[in-house]
């Protein structure tokens, strides 16, 4: 009995404080702090101290980090971290000493289920899909998600607490954005209509503050069958969405559709007084125009804004009286005047029309413009200068037995200091053919994010490991997440994801990537955020389905540092 | 008071043990070692991870000498077989690598990098996409067999990747005396050297894991078979700092001739309509596209998505060599007579770089039969130089061709059929024809039923319900309950047994009822005792018939009904125009009107049920069990009708 107690005690004496430690408290290094996990629970932030070791000498942090409750158990403390030294945590009477990695991690802030809160299997033949998500500016950005059936949300990513909830129309919700200060929310939707909505976040129950139909100018449509799944592609809509620093809105309105057998498209480019709804200027200011504008990007002081717009993707050419060319126009975003116009002419060959997908990207400076083609090329401008400061075929075709392999090039974004252009997964040939082998056919620059100064200097390059999904910067230039999704063949050897880089390491691109956070299920095009200062990140997952007909993953949002 | 003493040292005890069961699962969280298997590489951007079989890890850290996390990974769902850890290694150090398994359980590997590494890669692809990377693993030297056709063209692709530092590098590629370089950029500088060619360049690479690559179009000659012939390359990457990298890759040249391959590469099938995994649907008409084309040019055609396949054909390729052949399949759907490519049957021209055809890249293993789906797209309305223009149906070719995958060369040619059929105006026409005639003769017998039973006495009508129930059940009865089982033993010659009762036996009661009824037309007695004074008896035994099949059998479908009144309307007419001719000519026009009946009814299946059937199983139907079987029925009904009508007398 003895030698029971004796062990016993002794064994509790030696494991349970390491047990304590251990399991009470955790840290991880993120990009903007540190997370401290602890089951101490609330008024910890006058008790945490903070200290580092130099040299073998500790020193006491000169300044008190800013602290984040994320949840009961977990705050953020933001600090500076350097890599690869010893850090002391006072919180209490405990001590926990942790060695910074080389690299920060990804920490899960929470999760947030939207299969209740937008309604998704409201319709069981056709479930609806997250289409739209925004997140606003400042430090504390509330986060809007809509579907295309017109369900909204608005939460506080930080807390998950569901601000407000509605049902803005039966249309598909296709853009939103939230003005600089958060008290208005933007909505764009696909429908007849093609209503943009304004709504007023600052009273207790969101109101309308104002609409504008822009079926008034690009005209509305009706499908041969609005019962299709892709009836919302005939209805008029917004290509993009972007608020100025003052308020003020732009929106460039798209709609294509098929009438009496023949392909028709309208655009139309307007800038909204926030306020009013009032529509400062359009372009063009005579009337829509008979094209797609597919991207527009503005320079961070609102001043200078660049489109590029196409034809379409018609199937078998264009019609006798619309252009084969692609164009890029830079415009004053003040008035909406026509700075320059340049036409680009098609890659003969492979392909008889120039087509873009979201290929314009302008500095925050206002300075240079990238742009990517679908026909695999890459160009600079400078803003002021017609011609390109620099051109690549970064991804144009490759022919083996007379098979062009070509990489899609749409996802671009810009930084004061670089291009980044994506290349994505190769489109030609359709991959077809069930369990059988097949020699490679990536186009060798295809997958892959590149990184050029504006001079056209390629910088650094990094291989994906997926399909881009989509690129967002913070407004600070320094990080940048690019998520990667796409459905393999074999469902378990596809990686979903979103890839962090640090745009201002210093080195290789081996120094600039950060981690990848994988997700379970599918990440849609366009459905991720990266927050102005660039401490959070949100994105959207969707269940895949497995060949057992299982589904992996959920309808959710993930929110992390 | 003893049992209380025991009861509070069981207690002390039990407090102990627990105490002791506590510090021993606080151990249980421990790393220890499990039976997974895994192995640990390195590569120029860190470690791959390589897992023989599914790993239930939820993650992955890798840890310096100093114990310092380089990299992590987290996996919400099972690893990749093969997973990147992406950090900056120093040679001769070894790091730590820690997987975390679902269970909270550990497993650790120490690996140490190598002491000298190699950094950059050459490839020489071969075809493109079938060369073997060299850099996994480090190999310094990478061997690949390249399948090559004797004088044909064939494109290599020469790959360089950058290490981790800007490099520039110097290049060269020698090629066996059989082998010259057709098309190549100015900037390779040649020379031969031993009736070798050696291609040369030299170029930098400023970044991280750049790519460099560049196409050549090589062109073999006949060499002898004994003969090693191979491609070797070399390039040597030079940094900044001075230091030197060599890679080197060889591609061994397996020469074969177009017929050597086809020897051993067969198409096994191709088949029409699939689906996307190339699944056959028996019940869709074989080499056909259906065009849902509105029967009016003010009804709009329907939308379509123009950028999904309308549907699939799939070819079987039979490799019966040892080795693997890689190659690129694809159909072209071209005009039958003129052979140009067919604009609303070719795929979307912006997704498809411009091509008119459908492609698939497949490697195909020795020894198998590899299924290889290929699309088939359709534009009701397209554009024609500009112009919008409805696709016009009618039959097509689909010229389907193998070559090896990297070469001009066609391997295997195979030509079928493509028919691009519309709903059946014609079908649409008769069986419009046969309603309104249907609902016409039923008004009037509607219209005059007491009149046309006047022509009959009570003894007729009395026969009539006879014969028309023993029709129902010599006919009718085996007819609705062993028709699927002889269909399905006989398939589509069934009906040449089924048309013994339904027509033969059924035509055979008919007439001798007719006889019976209207008297002999051999016999100018008996037609002038007995004959009724018009018409009817042909109505009334089918509409007996109609009701019984109804009651019974549920066989009382618009379909049928229109069907019994257009046969009735067409017998009835017949018999009315040769009821005082001759036994022959009865057969002959009943058969006709039989005939036209079975032909009405293939109309109506073919509007009604979107049925498609053979030419020939249409002709031998109508002229088989419409026509022969009626005839003979007709002639053996006369024979019994006589018998009938003597007993009667």
């Amino acid at each position: 009995m003895k030698r029971i107690q004796f062990l016993s005690l002794l064994s509790l004496l030696i494991v349970l404080p390491f047990a304590v430690v251990t399991a009470d408290m955790s840290v991880t290094w993120v990009r903007t702090g540190v997370v401290f996990e602890t089951e101490h629970k609330n008024g910890i932030e006058g008790e945490i101290n903070i200290a580092f070791e130099t040299s073998g000498t500790t020193h006491t942090s000169a300044e008190t980090p800013a602290i984040q409750q994320i949840d009961e158990k977990r705050v953020l403390f933001q600090l500076a971290w350097q890599p690869n030294q010893n850090y002391q945590f006072h919180l209490n009477d405990s001590e926990t000493t942790a060695t910074s990695p080389l690299k920060p991690e990804s920490c899960l802030i929470r999760t947030i289920e939207l299969d209740g809160l937008l309604s998704l299997m409201e319709n069981l033949r056709q479930p609806a899909k997250p289409t739209a998500l925004a997140l606003g500016h400042e430090r504390t950005p509330p986060l809007a998600i809509a579907t295309d059936s017109g369900h909204l949300v608005v939460l506080q990513p930080l807390t998950g607490e569901t601000l407000w909830k509605t049902r803005i129309s039966e249309g598909y919700v296709r853009r939103m954005a939230f003005s600089r200060d958060n008290t208005q929310l933007y909505i764009g939707e696909q429908a007849a209509d093609g209503f943009i909505y304004c709504y007023d976040l600052t009273t207790d129950k969101p109101a309308l503050r104002w609409k504008y139909r822009t079926a008034d100018d690009i005209e509305t449509s009706t499908p041969s069958n609005p019962e299709s799944v892709y009836a919302w592609v005939s209805y008029p809509g917004q290509s993009h969405m972007q608020t100025l620093a003052n308020g003020d809105l732009l929106v460039a309105g798209v709609h294509s559709w098929t009438e009496n057998n023949t392909p028709l498209k309208e655009s139309q480019l307007y800038r909204f007084d926030s306020e009013t709804g009032n529509v400062i200027w359009k372009w063009p200011r005579e009337g829509a125009v008979p094209r797609v504008i597919r991207w527009f990007d503005v320079s961070g002081d609102g001043k200078t804004l660049a489109l590029v717009m196409d034809s379409g993707h018609n199937l078998q050419g264009n019609t006798a009286n619309e252009s084969n060319e692609g164009s890029l126009i830079v415009l004053n975003a003040e008035d909406g005047t026509v700075k320059w116009r340049m036409d680009i002419l098609p890659l003969h060959k492979y392909f008889t029309q120039v087509t873009f997908w979201r290929g314009v990207s302008i500095s925050p400076d206002g300075k240079f413009i990238n742009m990517t083609t679908d026909d695999g090329r890459a160009f600079i401008f400078d803003v002021n200068t017609l011609e390109p400061i620099w051109k690549e075929n970064l991804a144009t075709p490759l022919e083996v037995s007379g098979i062009p392999i070509i990489a899609t090039t749409g996802t671009i974004g810009a930084t004061d200091a670089a291009a980044l252009f994506v290349t994505g997964d190769t489109y030609i040939p359709y991959h077809l053919r069930k369990g059988a082998q097949k020699p490679s056919t990536g186009h060798p620059n295809g997958m892959t994010l590149f990184a050029y100064s504006w001079r056209g200097e390629k910088i650094w390059q990094w291989k994906l490991e997926n399909m881009p999904q989509g690129l967002r910067i913070d407004a600070k230039d320094r990080y940048a997440v690019l998520s990667v999704s796409k459905r393999a063949q074999d469902p378990n050897e596809s990686l979903h994801g979103v890839s962090v880089f640090d745009l201002t390491a210093e080195g290789s691109s081996l120094a600039k990537y950060l981690y990848t956070y994988r997700t379970e299920g599918q990440l849609p095009y366009d459905t991720l955020a990266i927050s102005e200062d660039g401490a959070l990140i949100v994105l959207v997952e969707v269940p895949i389905a497995m060949s057992d007909e299982t589904l992996r993953g959920k309808n959710r949002v993930h929110i992390l540092y | 008071m003893v049992n209380h003493i025991n009861h509070n040292n069981l207690g002390q005890q039990c407090f102990w043990v627990l105490a002791l069961f506590v510090s021993v699962l606080s151990c249980a969280s421990t790393p220890k070692e499990e039976p997974i298997s895994w192995k640990v590489t390195f590569f120029s951007l860190g470690a791959k991870v390589q897992f023989e079989t599914a790993a239930p890890i939820q993650r992955l850290s890798a840890f310096n000498s100093d114990d310092l996390m380089v990299a992590q990974l987290n996996f919400p769902v099972p690893p990749r077989q093969t997973e990147s850890l992406y950090f900056q290694w120093r040679e001769a150090e070894t790091y730590r690598f820690e997987a975390t398994l679902s269970t909270g359980d550990s497993m650790v590997q120490n690996v140490t990098t190598p002491r000298t590494y190699t950094q950059g890669n050459l490839e020489i692809a071969l075809p493109y996409g079938a060369a073997i990377e060299s850099d996994l693993g480090n190999a310094s030297r990478a061997d690949q067999k390249a399948l090559v056709l004797h004088e044909s063209e064939m494109t290599a692709t020469v790959l360089l990747t950058n290490g981790n530092v800007p490099t520039t590098f110097d290049l060269e590629l020698c090629l066996p005396s059989t082998v010259t370089v057709v098309r190549f950029r100015e900037e390779w500088r040649t020379e031969t050297v031993a009736a070798k060619t050696c291609l040369s360049t030299t170029g930098r690479l400023s970044v991280a894991s750049e790519v460099w690559y560049r196409e050549l179009v090589l062109k073999t000659s006949t060499a002898n078979p004994s003969d090693r012939q191979k491609i070797s390359g070399t390039v040597r990457f030079t940094t900044d700092a001075g230091q030197i990298w060599e890679q080197q890759a060889t591609v061994q040249l397996q020469m074969a001739t177009v017929f050597e391959i086809a020897e051993h590469l067969s198409i096994a099938s191709i088949e029409m309509p699939t689906d996307a995994t190339g699944t056959v649907d028996p019940k869709q008409r074989e080499d056909t596209i259906y065009y849902p084309r509105p029967l009016f040019s003010w009804l709009r055609t329907p939308q379509t998505n123009a950028f999904e396949p309308t549907t699939y054909q799939t070819v079987r390729l039979r490799n019966d060599g040892e080795e693997t052949i890689h190659v690129v399949v694809s159909s072209t759907n071209t005009d039958a007579k003129s052979g140009e490519t067919i604009s609303f049957l070719a795929p979307p021209e912006t997704t498809n770089g411009g091509m008119n055809r459908s492609v698939a890249f497949a490697s195909l293993l020795g020894g198998t039969v590899t299924e290889i789906p290929l699309p088939i797209y359709f534009h009701p309305v397209y554009l024609n130089q500009g112009k919008i223009e409805q696709a016009i149906p009618g039959m097509y070719d689909r010229e389907i061709t193998v070559k090896v995958w990297g070469s001009d060369a066609t391997i295997l040619h195979e030509q079928r059929p493509l028919h691009l059929i519309v709903p059946n105006q014609q079908a649409l026409l008769v069986s419009l024809l046969a309603i309104i005639s249907s609902c016409i003769g039923f008004a009037i017998v509607l219209r005059f039923h007491e009149r046309i039973f006047a022509r009959f006495t009570t003894k007729h009508l009395i026969v009539i319900a006879l014969f028309s129930t023993t029709v129902f059940v010599a006919v009718m009865v085996p007819s609705t309950l062993f028709l699927n089982l002889v269909r399905a033993l006989l398939g589509p010659v069934s009906v040449l047994l089924t048309g013994l009762i339904n027509e033969t036996l059924y035509y055979a009661l008919l007439t001798a009822l007719l006889i019976y009824i209207n008297g002999d037309p051999r016999n100018a007695e008996t037609t002038n005792r007995l004959r009724a004074k018009g018409s009817g008896v042909i109505l009334l035994v089918s509409a007996v018939r109609l009701l019984l099949g109804g009651v019974t059998f549920g066989l009382f479908t618009p379909m049928v009904i229109v069907y019994t009144g257009t046969s009735v309307l067409l017998l009835e007419t017949g018999f009315l125009l040769v009821r005082n001719r001759t036994l022959l000519a009865w057969a002959v026009v009943l058969g006709i009107c039989d005939a036209l009946s079975v032909y009405v009814d293939f109309q109506l299946s073919i509007l009604f049920y979107r049925l498609f059937y053979a030419d020939w199983y249409i002709v031998l139907r109508i002229l088989i069990e419409g026509f022969v079987y009626t005839f003979i029925g007709v002639l053996l009904g006369a024979r019994l009708g006589r018998g009938l009508w003597r007993v009667a007398d």
